[in-house]
């Protein structure tokens, strides 16, 4: 491996030892950590001491060889140089293994699998050695002795792995003792050490193979009690198997099973068997002691455990509804900010309703308002009676069997739920009086729970769950799935609202759109001459309705003067109107009467609009040569003509554009012709002027109308103008009209 | 702002709608509703009182117009009676009576349905 140029001499060197140590290590990892996972990114201090610990075993190893060579089939008594390499080599390696897994986030049972995977390889390991029997030992004076170099090659193989398999238990179950710990836990750990440490040390005093000082037998089968006492004391430490799911609980039971089988056969071979029992004694007594420490412990732990977890499994069922209840609890208290896409909303809420209480199929049902669903408050009056709903979201069943759910009066079964406002279990559906026989061949509910939603003192829906076997869901889910239907009632209607905001929105966006087109179509002059005075103005209510007016020039010193009112409002009365403009622009040269204008228009305006909207129009031409005026009225305000102290409407007959397409509307419409004379005044105007209500709900009427131009009559046509205009302001007592308020006044100076 | 209801009575073959309070662009959808309640259940038959509406604005015609065709495509009609002064100006003042047969009385409204219906029978 090439070195980095730019490093100092100093760094170098541990650059050097770095590298070493991880070829060492990653050596290691394959030939005997494979399984144990070590995490990438150890810290050198850590490297130093993996690395003591091979070192430590490899110089054992050699030494055992060596002395083996030069003494000659002498076995190793205790031997102090080959004890302290070995403690050397377990202390590093069970530090290091320590160390190496304090950072894993694993759980119990990822634990407790790990440790059975390792002893369960261990076990393969020994089962191999042993058929291929290639150990052989004697017993001299006590002393286990392996026959040949082969044997002795084994053995040490088969200690050393025996050294890690159990460090790596002894450090899971240290891992697994301190889940939950409490304040007790770290005492009578140590206790446990301690206990082990003795227990290891005396074996280490009395065996033949160790230092063989015989005298403790009594007293060291009483520290094995306590070492058992202290074990047992250390292996209730069960408490994380409570929260595990049912699933994970059951692994768990094999798992501890498993290992406890195992661990319990470790350790009674371990102790009987020559290849594994000679090989570690041989070894070296304290080896033996300990992984037999370690598999008694494993063995008490496992056994444990696998009780433990048979006692929990009965509740694990109910322990799980619990755990999913909160989280979809947790999950709908999120859901309610999401409310901003409504059929995402409706399908969450289904989807979790089915999680709560482990249903089979779930809908949602919300009542119809207004023949369109607000899913907000609902007024229940007496024309609608019980209000009806619709399904949405359907989760495992169709709109069509929801349709058959019925009463056997044939009344909606939800109508039920409407009556009492609290939930209704229907434990054994398909025997149930409550419903109709057609409702019973859905053979797939078996069990039916309907929570209304309530907001607001009001049911604005229902949510439906079903199951397919009778008698599945008990109290305890109807409570969850009413909370959980409270939350859905906040939910849907925030939604609402904010839906509702946003309509609002885009409403007066269009309002706005077709305010400015109602006032593009408008004139922006009108022609001015001594003959007359023309003054015009349509004052747009807030939600404009769709008056109209123009004064357009025509050939052979005619004037056409138009006031229409497009029934409907917003953007498509506005289109209306500039279709209007546009057909009186194509007209403007054509020397048709006024009546036959109206007539022309009619046909296309029927063909163009909706069924229910049309226009009322009033269409006057001026012969501006002779004062002549003619004009033909399709369902318009009449016209007011005021010469002095004599006022007249003028109301020929005609029905609105775009009512009728037939014959009837030009048999109907009639022209009328008044010859102006000086000072004469003509207003044309909308229905929003007459119309215009006071608080006491009394309408401007003709007669305000003509009293008030009568008034006026020396003035301008500007000034009556405006007078008009302010008097429906104050007789209405508000700005803002409710409809649209269009006044057109002529003034006739004549030819002078 | 304004309060308007529909209700609905049957009177033999013949649906009487009473109109109550002030219809315009705001409430025409509730009439809506109603017209095409009665077209959902085919009744084509149709009298509309009008004698408690005090106000009825171009949008409420335009539901009538709305409906006229499909209801006479059906051989029915809709009827209009028991107009406030206030209320008969709008619709002659738009030439309504050309197109509705207006009757002072309900009840001759639905006298002629059921002539009608017994002389098809």
């Amino acid at each position: 491996m090439a070195i980095p140029p730019h490093l100092h001499s100093g760094r170098r060197k541990c650059y050097i030892a770095a590298t070493g140590v991880r070829f060492v290590r990653t050596s290691v990892y394959v030939f005997f950590l494979g399984f144990l996972s070590i995490p990438d990114h150890m810290k050198f201090r850590q490297h130093i001491i993996l690395f003591t610990a091979i070192t430590a075993f490899v110089l054992d190893f050699l030494y055992i060889v060596i002395q083996r060579v030069l003494t000659q089939q002498k076995g190793l008594h205790g031997d102090i140089v080959h004890t302290v390499l070995v403690l050397i080599a377990l202390g590093t390696g069970g530090y290091y293994h320590f160390r190496a897994t304090a950072e894993e986030e694993r759980s119990p049972v990822q634990l407790i699998g790990r440790t059975v995977i390792v002893i369960t390889v261990y076990l393969l390991i020994i089962g191999i050695v042993q058929l291929s029997a290639m150990t052989k030992f004697v017993v001299e004076n006590g002393r286990v002795m392996p026959t040949s170099n082969a044997t002795l090659v084994t053995a040490i193989i088969l200690a050393a792995c025996g050294a890690i398999v159990s460090i790596v238990v002894f450090a899971s179950l240290t891992r697994l003792i301190f889940v939950k710990r409490r304040k007790t836990t770290r005492r009578n750990y140590i206790i446990l050490l301690v206990t082990a440490s003795v227990v290891i040390a005396g074996d280490f005093l009395t065996s033949p193979n160790g230092l063989g000082i015989s005298g403790f037998d009594t007293l060291l089968d009483i520290l094995y009690v306590f070492l058992v006492i202290a074990m047992v004391v250390n292996g209730f430490r069960f408490s994380w198997i409570l929260v595990l799911s049912r699933r994970e609980k059951i692994i768990n039971l094999l798992l501890s099973l498993f290992g406890f089988l195992f661990f319990l056969i470790l350790f009674i071979y371990g102790g009987e068997n020559e290849t594994l029992n000679f090989s570690l004694l041989y070894f070296h007594p304290a080896l033996d002691s300990f992984v037999a420490v370690c598999f008694l412990f494993g063995t008490i732990y496992m056994g444990i455990g696998f009780a433990s977890t048979l006692l929990h499994l009965p509740t694990a069922k109910e322990f799980d509804r619990k755990k999913v209840e909160i989280s979809s609890l947790q999950n709908m208290s999120r859901l309610i900010t999401q409310v901003f896409d409504f059929d995402e909303l409706v399908a969450t809420t289904t989807h979790l309703a089915l999680e709560v209480s482990e249903g089979d199929a779930a809908w949602l049902e919300l009542t119809e308002r207004n023949g369109k669903s607000r899913h907000g408050a609902r007024k229940q009056t007496a024309e609608t009676g019980t209000p009806h709903t619709r399904p949405y979201a359907f989760r495992n069943i169709d709109p069509e069997a929801i349709d058959r759910l019925r009463t056997p009066e044939g009344m909606p079964l939800q109508h039920l739920v409407f009556d009492t406002a609290s939930p209704l279990l229907i434990q054994d559906f398909q025997s149930d009086r409550r419903i109709a026989a057609s409702g019973r061949e859905l053979r797939n509910i078996g069990t039916l729970v309907i929570a209304p939603l309530i907001s607001h003192g009001e049911i604005i829906g229902l949510l439906c769950v079903s199951k397919r076997k009778a008698f599945e869901f008990d109290k305890d889910v109807v409570n969850v799935l009413f909370a959980f239907a409270d939350m859905v009632s906040v939910a849907l209607e925030n939604s609402a609202l904010i839906r509702e905001s946003i309509e609002k929105e885009r409403m007066e966006q269009e309002l706005l759109v077709a305010q400015q087109m109602q006032q593009s179509l408008l004139p922006q002059e009108l022609p001015r001459s001594p003959q007359f005075e023309i003054a015009a103005r349509s004052i747009p209510a807030y939600e404009v309705g769709g008056d109209y007016y123009d004064v357009l020039t025509l050939e052979g010193g005619r004037l056409g003067f138009v006031v229409g009112d497009v029934s409907g409002k917003g953007v498509s009365a506005a289109l209306y109107m500039a279709q209007v403009k546009g057909i009186f622009q194509s007209l403007r040269s054509d020397g048709s009467s006024t009546r036959d204008i109206l007539i022309r228009m009619n046909a296309p305006l029927c063909n163009s609009m909706e069924s229910k909207s049309f226009i009322s129009l009033l269409y006057a031409e001026l012969q501006t040569e002779s004062g002549e005026l003619s004009f033909a009225r399709a369902g318009h305000c009449p016209l007011l003509h005021v010469r002095g102290d004599n006022a007249k409407y003028l109301r020929p007959d005609g029905m609105a554009l775009g009512l009728d397409a037939t014959e009837r509307f030009a048999v109907t419409l009639e022209e009328e012709r008044i010859q102006l004379t000086r000072d004469d005044i003509i207003v044309m105007f909308s229905d929003g002027v007459t119309e215009s209500r006071n608080a006491d709900d009394e309408e401007y009427d003709y007669g305000r109308l003509t009293a008030c131009v009568q008034r006026l009559q020396d003035r301008t046509a500007a000034q009556i103008l405006d007078g008009i205009l302010d008097e429906v302001r104050r007789h209405s007592g508000k700005e803002e009209a409710d409809d649209d308020i269009t006044v057109l006044v002529l003034r006739w100076h004549g030819n002078t | 702002m304004s309060e308007f209801s529909v209700g609905i009575r049957q009177r033999d073959t013949v649906s009487v709608l009473d109109l109550r309070g002030y219809l315009d662009a705001h409430t025409a959808p509730e009439l809506e509703k109603a017209f095409q309640k009665e077209l959902d259940e085919q009744r084509y038959n149709i009298v509309v009182n009008f004698s408690d509406l005090s106000y009825i604005s171009s949008a409420g015609l335009g539901v009538l117009m709305q409906f006229i065709e499909d209801v006479r495509r059906n051989d029915g009609d809709i009827k209009l009676t028991n107009m406030s002064h206030r209320v008969y100006n709008v619709f002659d003042l738009l030439g309504f009576p050309m197109l509705y047969e207006i009757f002072p009385e309900e009840e001759e409204a639905v006298k002629k349905f059921l002539n009608k219906t017994e002389k098809l029978s």
